[in-house]
């Protein structure tokens, strides 16, 4: 069979990312301009200033990504760009481009969920992945527990009522100082901490119920934060951090665990952002210890916000012939799972 | 020669196809917030009824700004897009330079886009002002000494019951059809410029940095 070779395209935040990937799992090229830097001053992300910052690089990460991987736009089969969900005048930038891209050189338009594509990593980083499987989508914007059925077929089982888990981790690491972005800054610290040093609340909700909230414990953390300074006793910020990290990564380890089971799935994988946090992989390991589960996770140039997982994504959108028209746009609050636009031809 | 120009900095979404002397197409849609889903369309339908492609193209023309950011950045994006894939050059045109164009008089023209904020962006009679973005006052302090000055585009519109109470007699207002960018002006410019660009620098002439760019100036001074 011919190879299908995908040009991916992403901006949905501050990553203007371009990647070229066969059959939705070889990379051949992956190519990340990050923002990070000129954000840092503003202590996050500027919607403004990141679309402008698209604008800029938006045809070199995509010259780039060909030449990385020797071809040209006659060897794409398609163009897969994220439409949602995102900063609106970031994705804006990369569906105009894809777009007209795709227009000009008569290739299909293949319209990505940037959740699915942080899910789809682990296609890349592990070759014998296949559905049905359990998915723990965890980023500073989202925390689902998905149930991927089939190629592109999801469903979320449980999420976030409040803060997502990487956002717990910002606000956390703002209160003890650490500037941004804060939940690598959490993980570090917390490696060399004491994580039973404070007995943080564990928020699992209902009995059965697979949604998190992580309002609770930030506060608890923010509280622990004030007494301390008032009784002026000192803090350990790595013992906080340990202790908090520790509180977050049990309860996500055992709800998606109970939904594997619930469902009496053997996998499951981790995707976003804070995947790459290894408290939460190592507290995993030890949850699943003796289980006849396996458990695996994308290096961390996978986990955070890039082109190729949307390149692998669109891949399997490609077999199913889920190809975007002219009037796409980019919608910001995308649901999981949700087919916005679909082929009519 | 051929070339498509291409405007999205105001509510207006407009296209050409024009030669050195004739406009062959032109489309305008005034429908805000709509630019994402109808810019394609639209050049793909002027493009179709001509029987051309993208490859047929001489040139893109845009235009660059000033306008509404968002705006500006999908035609100035679509236009990047056209270009790369096409392998053509790219031609950056004014915005405002091209609701002047709408309009010729022996007279003072000042050209108005809507800024906010009683704030306009303004050409006019090739003037240097010191900011881009001007208060509507301002701009009506420098056509004071003038006999006669026409007023085009739609910070002209938005301001005219004000313009009119201070120059009375003096302002004129361009009719409607030619106060807003047209994807025509846009082609005329782009041939007296002739200006080529490759697809990777062209660049998005906002005027004006961001909120956040600016409080965090005004912060370290
Ligand atoms: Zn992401």
């Amino acid at each position: 069979m011919k190879d299908t070779v995908i040009l991916s395209i992403e901006t949905s935040c501050d990553e203007t990312a371009a990647a070229v990937v066969v059959n939705g799992r070889k990379v051949v090229s992956n190519i990340v301009y990050s923002q990070i830097d000129i954000h840092k001053k503003f202590g996050g992300v500027v919607p403004e200033v990141a679309s402008r910052n698209h604008v800029e690089k938006i045809s070199q990460v995509v010259d780039e990504a060909l030449e990385k991987a020797e071809m040209t736009f006659e060897d794409i089969d398609g163009i897969a760009v994220t439409y949602g969900p995102g900063l609106v005048g970031a994705l804006l930038v990369g569906v105009s481009y894809a777009k007209s891209l795709a227009y000009t050189l008569d290739k299909p338009l293949i319209p990505v969920n940037h959740i699915e594509g942080h899910i789809c990593a682990n296609f890349i980083s592990n070759p014998e992945l296949e559905p049905p499987f359990i998915a723990m989508v965890v980023s500073g914007g989202h925390t689902h527990i998905v149930h991927v059925k089939d190629y592109g077929v999801y469903e979320v089982l449980g999420k976030t009522r409040d803060d997502a888990a990487g956002e717990a981790f910002d606000k956390v690491a703002r209160s003890l100082g650490l500037g941004y972005p804060g939940g690598p800054m959490i993980d570090k610290l917390a490696q060399i901490g004491n994580k039973h040093a404070i007995d943080f609340p564990r928020v699992f909700l209902e009995k059965e119920s697979l949604d998190f909230s992580f309002s609770g414990i930030k506060s608890a953390v923010l509280n622990y934060l004030n007494q301390q300074n008032q009784k002026n006793l000192p803090i350990v910020q790595e013992d906080v951090a340990a202790s908090f990290q520790q509180a977050v990564v049990e309860v996500i380890a055992t709800k998606v665990i109970a939904a594997a089971e619930m469902l009496s799935l053997n996998k499951i994988v981790l995707a976003g952002g804070v995947a790459a946090n290894s408290g939460l992989r190592n507290e995993f390991k030890k949850q699943l210890e003796g289980k006849s589960i396996t458990f695996s996770y994308p290096p961390i140039q996978l986990c955070t916000d890039n082109a190729a997982m949307i390149g692998s994504a669109g891949y399997y959108d490609y077999l199913s012939c889920h190809f975007a028209d002219l009037s796409l746009n980019a919608v910001s609050n995308l649901k999981l799972g949700q087919k916005l636009y679909v082929n009519h031809n | 020669m051929k070339i498509l120009g291409i405007d999205t900095s105001t509510s207006v979404a407009t296209v050409a196809l024009a030669t050195e002397d004739q406009i062959i197409a032109e489309m305008s849609l005034n429908d805000k917030r709509t630019h994402s889903q109808k810019l394609m369309g639209i050049i793909d339908a002027l493009l179709k009824h001509n029987h051309i492609s993208i490859k047929d193209l001489d040139a893109i023309a845009v235009g660059v700004g000033p306008g509404s950011f968002t705006g500006l950045r999908i035609g100035v994006t679509t236009a990047k897009g056209l270009a790369h894939g096409g392998n053509i050059p790219v031609i950056e045109v004014s915005s405002l330079k091209a609701l002047t164009e709408n309009v010729m008089m022996d007279c003072g023209i000042c050209a108005m886009m809507d800024a906010r904020r009683d704030t306009v962006f303004v050409d006019y009679k090739n003037m240097h002002f010191e900011a881009d973005q001007l208060h509507i006052d301002e701009v009506i302090d420098q056509c004071g000494e003038e006999e006669k000055v026409v007023f085009v585009g739609d910070g002209a519109y938005k301001h005219k019951a004000h313009i009119e109470e201070r120059l009375g007699n003096r302002a004129y207002f361009a009719p409607v059809h030619l106060s807003q960018v047209r994807g025509g002006s846009i082609c005329t410019l782009a041939f007296q410029q002739m200006v080529h660009k490759k697809y990777d620098d062209v660049q998005v002439s906002y005027l004006r940095k961001s909120q956040a760019e600016r409080e965090y100036d005004d912060k370290q001074s």
